[in-house]
């Protein structure tokens, strides 16, 4: 709320001098002010910072007295035509003092542009001379006040020419950095939104967000440039319509977080909410050959249009009623909530989601996995276990010796042990599970179609990455791989980056000339 | 002999001699200042003559009747408005003979920022009956007030102006005037500047007087030296390298500083003596910061 | 040396628009009168430190002189703005038509520096002569000098007319200037006794970056000089041609100067050069080339033995010669020089 807003100027024998004040009474005593209003606070105190001296005009200025906090822009326009060559000016709001006033900087700046403006073309306020709560220059402050205050905007036209536009806008954490290999996912319809008017990069990009393509993949598709795809992105972030996902990929890990406890596992709407999510039922079409903006839909979590009988939860209402105890008669094909949440809390460090689903392949035949992983990410309380790289420098050892952590420490692994009991033949693997077509969850290959396809980048030594019988050790020398094996680059930046697979990655990596150490955290 | 020769010699910038012209002749070449109305005569004059400074000018009353203005210094000089319509050079009351019966030259002053057509038209008229009778006499056309116009625009008037002068003057019968164009202005040395080119030409040992000071200069290894006029500032003669404004308004404002401080101290009084023998001529120089000099010999009164 | 490093306060006060800006900025920031029209307004105070005379640094309070910023100055910036003065310089405006209201602002400052820096001296400037015409001037200034005086209790004041189109200025500057220079008299007994030596009309030390008067001496002839405001004249001359030197050899005003200037005429012999660091000294002799030459010798001689003493210390860089040092023989070098003088007619 705004408690005041005043226009003060320089007087050249007065000095600095309050013209204008909403409400009457609030900044200097006023004759006309109802007698039990007193001035917030001493303008004689902070008239510095309000009229301040020529240098720091031109700057948005706030000060704190008294519990409130003003903040002005004053502007000082230099002409000769002005006794003493200078006019010296500032309109400025009062807030409380622990307000969060940073919504209102914009509009205290765009109300000093446009009155210097109005001022530079006609004298506007040099010329007014009216006494203190009329004319034109206060009906502006007192109506700026009345809207702002009650609709959030305001639309006061001031002449011909000009009108004062303003909107309080929420102001929101700058959204973190976009990486190439992340997946943004829309949590609302964008269909809804978008007209002929959006930015033009924006429109090229929005069909290939799906919560499967990567940055990197969306750019290419839409034939767009990188770091505009990333900007994009980002402002989709920031308005809250675009969640980033890890790429998924069946030899990836994921365990639950400490909130598994609160969120899903106690949580029955949660639970419905997710077994709409993963139904395959649900899914218009197999997924991995679509277009891509068939899909937008999918991707919002709370948006289910395909409500169809036998399958949980039954969207009648004595069956959502009686809550997810209740089992479906179609036995093992239907996964009620218990049942959901003991898939989740399947998921664990050292377990790849291939062998999770070898282990659950029964439970799981309705259930879309990337949809069911990506739900729970979601939520938070699913959590992606990345493995990083990191030479330690020592000769490549002859023999392996694994030391496989499993559980909340990170597990850490020579690289030699690790991969061949947990992640061996993972590509080859994909083909034969069941039903990996229609779920539309192999992103390892799809991912790895996408990067064949590509010509490589400027990286020196690229090339385009070649199918992954072919040998490619040759192309990534040494010193390229050497920079990604320090401890904080995930195999999906590798990947991403390299233009391999996993697979590829790894066994590049066992070729690597000492030791590597693979860490899963 | 002097202290300052025993100091590393620098590069002398400049040495100047008060002058005024051979009063023995006495016939002192004689300059007409000319114009319309408001057009900048009496401004240039109290400038140049009077050592007005240039924003005060704003403050001049205009001239009703022709000036005359008895300068002591080494020409004649008068300022001369043209009230209404009279086509005053035909009027009998104002003796022709007198005022450009001797050598001398007629200066026109035109307002650039006027609207100048008409301004240029009587001059014409004045160039063709001045010419008929007295040939004898220099026709110098002052475009002024050009302070106020972009450098661009300066030009094109400039251009304009001599066309039209040209050309009407051609129709008239009268092919290759001698008519001689300067731009100028109060605010900076253009005006100098310019009465010193016009006085230059009403010197006949000009000539003489340059080669004289091209041989000083040259054997003294000197930059530039310029032969003054102490009273109007205006340079008589100077050696045959290019003049140079800033080296120029240097020395002119120098011999304001010697003249301003000659007044505070020339008192007389019986007690005042002097200790010996000195020369007659004032003599003075100043070395800047960059170690330039300045040097001022008097030549004579 | 503590009390000459210490920075001394001078408060600049007046009514708004009553020049007090201007003035500064002519004197100390080299601008030259027609320049300061375009001076904005002072803002509250600006402080600003001048170098003067080398180890005399003043620190300038120019105090921008609106109702508002008065109205602090004497309420809640009291204590700050008023303990410390060393002077005070209050600036009336000649033509301000509300002179009773501008006598009871003064008076109640004149009361704050009175509860805080009793000992502070007051200047008052009769500012803008330049405005009332030349038959009423003096009339005028003194009128409005006995106002002044008549609400100034506890102190003794100094006034001056000045207006900044006119030499006025300097002389108001230079008086001020001469009151806050320590040992000032070991300078004039100084020059006193060289002036003698050399038999000069009239020495003159002005400061380096402003001109202004430091002090001088004048012989019995000198002083019988009918233009009593040849010094105020000559800071104003120098400092014109000052600028003339920097625009037009593409300098700042604050880096063009002399080194030195030398003029002989008839009536009278000038030598003008740097003396100090600080400093410039202008030497008025009689005409006669030898002695001019021999006075000239010994200034820079003497500027020799003052800088030698200056780094040795003694007299905080300021030689006291023995005023009886008729002999030419005094207990430090800078009477050296001085005995020269007797000798050096004979080298010509």
């Amino acid at each position: 709320m705004i408690k005041a807003i005043f226009y003060s100027k320089f007087d050249t024998q007065e000095g600095p001098k309050v013209v204008h004040q909403v409400p009457d009474g609030a900044i200097v005593p006023s004759a006309t002010a109802s007698p039990q209003t007193s001035p917030f606070f001493t303008f004689s105190d902070i008239s510095f910072f309000v009229i301040p001296r020529q240098e720091l005009c031109g700057n948005l200025l706030q000060v704190c007295t008294g519990g409130y906090r003003i903040l002005g822009y004053p502007i000082c326009r230099k002409s000769p035509c002005y006794d003493r060559n200078e006019f010296i000016f500032n309109f400025c709001l009062v807030l409380n003092e622990n307000e969060n006033f940073a919504i209102y900087k914009s509009v205290v700046q765009k109300l000093a542009d446009l009155m210097h403006g109005l001022e530079e073309q006609s004298g506007f306020l040099s010329r007014d001379n009216s006494k203190s709560g009329e004319g034109k220059v206060y009906s502006l402050c007192e109506t700026l006040m009345e809207d702002l205050n009650n609709y959030c905007e305001c639309m006061i036209p001031i002449d011909d020419l000009n009108t004062l536009n303003i909107k309080l806008f929420p102001i929101y954490p700058a959204p973190p950095p976009v990486r190439a290999w992340q997946v943004p996912l829309f949590t609302i319809r964008y269909e809804t939104f978008i007209d002929e008017n959006w930015d033009l990069t924006m429109q090229k990009i929005v069909p290939y967000i799906n919560g499967i393509n990567s940055v990197r993949i969306i750019s290419t598709l839409a034939d767009v440039d990188f770091s505009l795809t990333c900007r994009a992105i980002k402002h989709l972030i920031y308005y809250g319509c675009v969640f980033l996902l890890d790429i998924f990929s069946f030899s990836a890990i994921y365990a639950p977080t400490a909130q598994f406890s609160s969120t899903i596992a106690c949580d029955e709407g949660m639970q419905r909410e997710c077994a709409r999510y993963v139904n395959t039922r649900f899914a218009p079409t197999p997924m991995n050959m679509a277009p891509p903006s068939s899909r937008g839909e999918s991707s919002n979590p709370g948006g289910y249009r395909y409500d169809r009988d036998g399958i949980w939860p039954l969207m009648d209402d004595d069956i959502s009623e009686s809550g997810g105890k209740v089992s479906s008669t179609n036995g093992q094909n239907i996964v009620d909530g218990v049942g959901i949440v003991e898939l989740y809390a399947g998921l664990k460090q050292g377990q790849s989601v291939k062998q999770w689903y070898a282990l659950h392949s029964q439970q799981l035949t309705n259930i879309d996995i990337r949809r069911f992983i990506t739900f729970g990410i979601i939520k938070g309380f699913l959590y992606r276990v990345h493995k990083y790289a990191y030479a330690t420098g020592l000769p490549a050892p002859s023999t392996s010796t694994p030391h496989n952590l499993t559980g909340a420490t990170p597990s850490i692994s020579s690289i030699r042990g690790s991969l061949a009991s947990s992640h061996a033949s993972a590509g080859d693997a994909l083909a034969a599970l069941p039903s990996s077509d229609h779920l539309g969850g192999d992103d390892h290959n799809d991912d790895h179609n996408m990067i064949s396809f590509r010509n490589g980048d400027s990286r020196p030594g690229s090339r385009m990455a070649t199918p992954p019988d072919d040998e490619d050790e040759d192309f990534i020398d040494d010193r390229t791989l050497s920079k990604y094996l320090d401890g904080v680059h995930c195999f999906d930046q590798v990947c991403t980056e390299l233009e391999i697979s996993e697979r590829e990655l790894t066994a590049r990596l066992k070729q690597y000339h000492c030791e590597v150490q693979i860490i899963h955290r | 002999m002097e202290v300052t020769d025993q100091r590393p010699q620098r590069p002398t910038q400049g040495r100047r001699r008060l002058s005024s012209t051979d009063r023995s002749r006495g016939a002192k070449p004689r300059l007409l200042l000319m114009g319309l109305r408001r057009s900048g005569k009496s401004s240039i004059s109290n400038v140049v003559f009077h050592k007005m400074p240039p924003s005060e000018t704003l403050f001049l009353e205009s001239t009703t009747r022709i000036q005359k203005d008895f300068i002591h210094s080494f020409m004649d000089f008068q300022v001369w408005d043209f009230p209404g319509q009279l086509e005053y050079l035909e009027t009998p009351t104002i003796d022709l003979e007198t005022i450009f019966g001797r050598h001398g030259a007629l200066v026109w002053v035109i307002d650039a920022q006027d609207d100048y057509l008409d301004s240029v038209a009587r001059l014409n008229r004045t160039i063709l009956t001045v010419q008929q009778y007295y040939p004898n006499i220099n026709i110098e056309v002052f475009i002024h007030k050009v302070d106020g116009l972009s450098e661009e625009y300066r030009h094109d008037t400039f251009q304009d102006i001599v066309q039209r002068i040209t050309d009407e003057l051609n129709d008239a019968g009268y092919e290759n005037a001698p008519v001689y164009y300067y731009l100028t202005s109060i605010y900076d040395y253009s005006v100098f500047e310019a009465f010193s080119k016009v006085i230059q030409k009403l010197i006949p040992e000009l000539s003489t007087l340059e080669n004289l000071i091209t041989i000083l200069t040259n054997n003294c290894g000197f930059e530039k030296t310029y032969l003054f006029d102490v009273l109007s500032k205006i340079y008589i003669a100077s050696d045959t390298r290019p003049v140079d404004m800033p080296c120029y308004e240097m020395c002119s404002d120098y011999i304001d500083v010697i003249v301003d401080i000659s007044e505070l101290y020339s008192w007389d009084h019986p007690d005042r003596k002097p200790k010996g023998e000195q020369l007659r001529e004032a003599e003075s120089h100043v070395v800047l910061h960059d170690q330039t000099m300045i040097h001022l010999m008097e030549m004579n009164k | 040396m503590d009390v000459r490093k210490k920075k001394k306060k001078v408060l600049l006060m007046g009514k708004s628009g009553s020049g007090k800006s201007s003035m500064r900025s002519i004197i100390f920031s080299n601008y030259v009168a027609k320049d300061v029209r375009r001076l904005g307004a002072t803002i509250d105070v600006e402080h600003s430190h001048v170098k003067f005379m080398g180890n005399l640094t003043l620190n300038l309070w120019d105090c921008g002189g609106q109702d508002a910023f008065m109205e602090t100055y004497l309420a809640s910036q009291r204590a700050n703005i008023f303990s410390d003065v060393a002077v005070l310089i209050y600036v009336f405006d000649i033509e301000s038509r509300e002179v009773e209201r501008d006598l009871d602002t003064y008076n109640s400052i004149i009361e704050a520096l009175h509860e805080f820096s009793p000992g502070a001296y007051v200047f008052c400037l009769i500012h803008k002569l330049d405005l009332i015409q030349n038959e009423h001037r003096l009339r005028i200034y003194e009128e409005r000098s006995l106002l002044i005086r008549s609400r100034s209790e506890h102190f003794k004041i100094d006034t001056f007319g000045s207006s900044i189109w006119d030499q006025s200025l300097y002389k108001a500057w230079a008086g001020i200037v001469h009151k806050l220079i320590p040992n000032l008299y070991v300078i004039e007994r100084f020059l006193q006794a060289f002036a003698k030596k050399i038999d000069a009309e009239e020495i003159i030390l002005f400061e380096r970056s402003t001109f202004l008067t430091v002090t001088s001496v004048s012989s019995d002839v000198g002083s019988m000089n009918p233009i009593y405001d040849r010094h105020e004249r000559l800071s104003n001359i120098m400092k014109a041609f000052k600028h003339c030197a920097a625009r037009n050899t593409h300098t700042t005003p604050a880096s063009a100067g002399f080194l030195v200037m030398q003029t002989k005429t008839p009536q009278f012999n000038v030598f003008l050069g740097r003396f100090t660091d600080n400093t410039y000294i202008f030497v008025v002799v009689p005409p006669g080339e030898v002695a001019y030459n021999c006075a000239v010798l010994n200034t820079l001689l003497a500027r020799e033995g003052f800088s030698k003493d200056a780094i040795v210390g003694h007299y905080e860089g300021f030689p006291l010669p023995t005023v009886d040092s008729s002999t030419g023989k005094g207990p430090n070098g800078s009477t050296h020089p001085l005995s020269q003088s007797d000798t050096s007619p004979d080298e010509e």
